[in-house]
């Protein structure tokens, strides 16, 4: 018998407004957030336009700090995450066997916060300038005396943060919830298929990463709004002075960007890995080798995730001992990732691989990882990773 | 190789800095070792992840050639782990030697690194470096504050590196220093020229509007040269050579004075 939640059908708008079903939610996240894929990369585009030629003659060199960082902000928060909740949503109630997530009209709530933080980040772009501090958004240029004009886009872009950050942390209670609450009578944690146990991982970091990203914003939205200086020295008449008692605030704004930023890294990529798993069973006709070692590394990636950060932070002057412990938490994280490719590859052996269109992007995903994986090894030597710092994407984009 | 290194970093040094094994070389020589050892490494993991992908294709023949050997999953079965699990951290344990030991290797660089060539560090040159949006100052011991970097060839130069307003981060990527321009506190980078002539230096984090134009030139003379010039700027201490147009100048001369948080060098305005 279908669920029947007295939902108009599919054919009527209204229904996309009322529904609480986890399928047609999931269908909404994956639509809005292709929406936010053509926003960002559309901002991509016009950078890439603008440096067809060496002046700022297009988008001017503030115009070009807005379409960076937004393309930056919009790519990370607004769409690559929620297109994997859009699959979450439809695949792990069917997965584990539940008949929905544990509260749909909250599952209803994450959604429309997402769609409207999404458009505040829009709206932005119409208020004087938007957000033009790059996507880690470095103190103090993220702060009022730094932002040319009103900064009122600015401050819509910090607020859309939040909002978005309600989002996802209203998500992850709803999936953590379902998950421990809802399975099929006699199904153990460990036993439900690869894709979900992704999903449990990644709302278990996101649940953490993002409360480090929200103490943040909100101490920065009270500087945009308040005018308190939480992130910048106090202003002596019209020029800044260094010699004021808060020496610390760029520094405060980059271990909380990063205690969020790194973990945000494998939220990214887990339900990634979930799908490869997942395909690559599928499509080999073999179960995953190692399942169980598999599962564990990538609990321990969750784990380590948090104890990673200040790699991004090397040349902050910060002493060595703390280089020394980063550097070999590092390395260490990289280890159960050697060991899930391994699995990945053995997994194939003795299979019947078909070359469908699904396996094609596992096995290009998984060769890619490879060489992202080998490269990202060269920024755990400290050495090499001061000079790659600042250089196209390094920090950011590096999953180890 | 690596022993020889090591010996390298801790013979005694002559007391000028031609000697000293630049930070360039020292990049220079890991990268050259983790770009070929990283190249082999994915050229065979690539191998053979394409060797299984392509031997165990189903060929469409609708037999299964290992159907007496392996146990294919059904349909709605409870996952579990596929047999092969040996070879899985056989190849793990593979890697992980190789990474940590590169890693572990490239340690005791880092450390030579962090706390410089000690016998010419006497001898060393010390620049205060202010970055702000959107330039560099140099401050040298005797006050004199410039826009350009002028050092002498063949000498080991300590960099102490701050940012008057935003972060910034100070690079000569051809000299392979690099270190964050973190207002209210100061990091340290050093480096030796070998060579003379004109190096560019650029800003690493995005500032603002003038960024990508926030970058200066390094010019390394010879030593003599260099010491004719350095003569030449005694006694303009303070922002007496300053540009009029940088509208840093006063901020610029309040900093001069470092405060107690700060952990600046204290030999702002004496005679090196």
């Amino acid at each position: 018998m279908s669920h029947d939640h007295g939902l108009p059908p599919k054919s009527s708008v209204s229904r996309w407004f009322l529904t609480t079903n986890h399928k047609d939610i999931g269908v909404l996240y994956l639509i809005t957030a292709l929406f936010f894929l053509v926003f960002g990369g559309v901002l991509a585009l016009l950078f890439r336009l603008e440096l067809i030629s060496s002046g700022a003659d297009l988008l001017g060199s503030m115009g070009y700090n807005q379409a960076v960082s937004t393309h930056g902000l919009l790519m990370v928060f607004w769409f690559i995450s929620p297109f994997a909740f859009g699959f979450a949503n439809y695949l792990v109630p069917l997965q584990i066997g539940a008949d929905d997530l544990a509260f749909p009209r909250l599952n209803a709530l994450s959604y429309w916060l997402y769609l409207f933080s999404g458009i505040l980040m829009g709206v932005s772009f119409f208020q004087g300038t938007t957000f033009a501090g790059g996507w880690t958004m470095y103190a103090p240029l993220n702060t009022p005396a730094y932002i040319p004009g009103e900064g009122l886009g600015a401050t819509s872009v910090v607020l859309a943060l939040i909002m978005f950050t309600a989002a996802v942390t209203l998500g992850s209670v709803n999936f953590l919830t379902t998950m421990y609450r809802m399975r099929a009578e006699g199904l153990r944690m460990r036993d439900i298929p690869i894709f979900s146990l992704s999903i449990n991982l990644t709302v278990w970091m996101m649940l953490f990463a993002f409360a480090a990203l929200l103490a943040a914003l909100m101490i920065l939205a009270s500087d945009h709004i308040l005018g308190t200086t939480y992130f910048q020295y106090s202003i002596d008449g019209t020029t800044m002075a260094t010699d004021a008692d808060n020496p610390g605030a760029s520094l405060l704004w980059a271990h909380l960007f990063w205690f969020f930023g790194h973990p945000e890294v494998y939220i990214v990529f887990f339900p990634a890995l979930g799908v490869m798993a997942e395909c690559f069973q599928t499509f080999t006709g073999r179960r995953l080798v190692g399942r169980k070692w598999f599962i564990i590394s990538m609990v321990l990636v969750a784990l380590q995730s948090f104890v990673v950060w200040m790699h991004h932070m090397f040349l902050t002057g910060i002493n060595l001992p703390i280089k020394t412990i980063f550097m070999a938490t590092t390395i260490g994280i990289s280890l159960p990732f050697d060991l899930m490719v391994f699995s990945l590859i053995y997994t194939m052996a003795k299979g019947r691989v078909r070359f469908t269109t699904p396996f094609l992007f596992s096995l290009g995903a998984l060769i890619l990882f490879i060489i992202g994986g080998i490269t990202g090894v060269f920024l755990g030597a400290i050495v090499l990773d001061y000079q790659f710092r600042g250089t196209t994407g390094s920090s950011p984009t590096s999953t180890t | 190789m690596a022993t020889s290194l090591i010996t390298y970093a801790t013979v005694a040094f002559p007391l000028h800095g031609g000697d000293v094994r630049a930070p360039s070389a020292v990049f220079e020589q890991i990268f050259e070792v983790f770009l070929l050892l990283g190249t082999a490494v994915g050229v065979v993991v690539v191998a053979y992840t394409m060797y299984h992908a392509l031997k165990y294709r189903d060929d469409g023949s609708g037999t299964d050639p290992y159907a007496d050997k392996v146990e294919r999953p059904e349909m709605g079965e409870l996952p579990t782990g596929g047999t092969g699990g040996r070879k899985v951290f056989y190849s793990f344990s593979i890697s992980a030697i190789i990474v940590v030991s590169l890693i572990a290797w490239t340690y005791s660089q880092l450390l030579y690194i962090e706390q410089g060539p000690d016998p010419a560090q006497e001898e060393a040159l010390e620049i205060d470096v202010e970055g702000y949006r959107f330039g560099w100052d140099f401050i040298y011991p005797n006050g004199h504050t410039a826009n350009t970097l002028r050092v002498p060839q063949d000498r080991v130069v300590r960099l102490q590196v701050t940012s008057t307003d935003v972060f910034h981060n100070f690079g000569i990527p051809e000299l392979r220093v690099k270190t964050d321009a973190v207002p209210g506190q100061y990091t340290s980078a050093w480096f030796t020229a070998n060579e003379t002539g004109t190096y560019a230096a650029k800003c690493y984090e995005l500032c603002g509007s003038g960024h990508s134009l926030m970058t200066t030139d390094v010019v390394v003379m010879p030593q003599d040269e260099y010491k004719a010039w350095y003569n030449g700027t005694e006694g303009s201490a303070g922002s007496g050579d300053q540009p009029a147009a940088n509208g840093t100048a006063t901020e610029s001369a309040s900093l001069g004075t470092p405060t107690a948080g700060d952990v600046a060098t204290t030999t702002g305005g004496a005679p090196a």
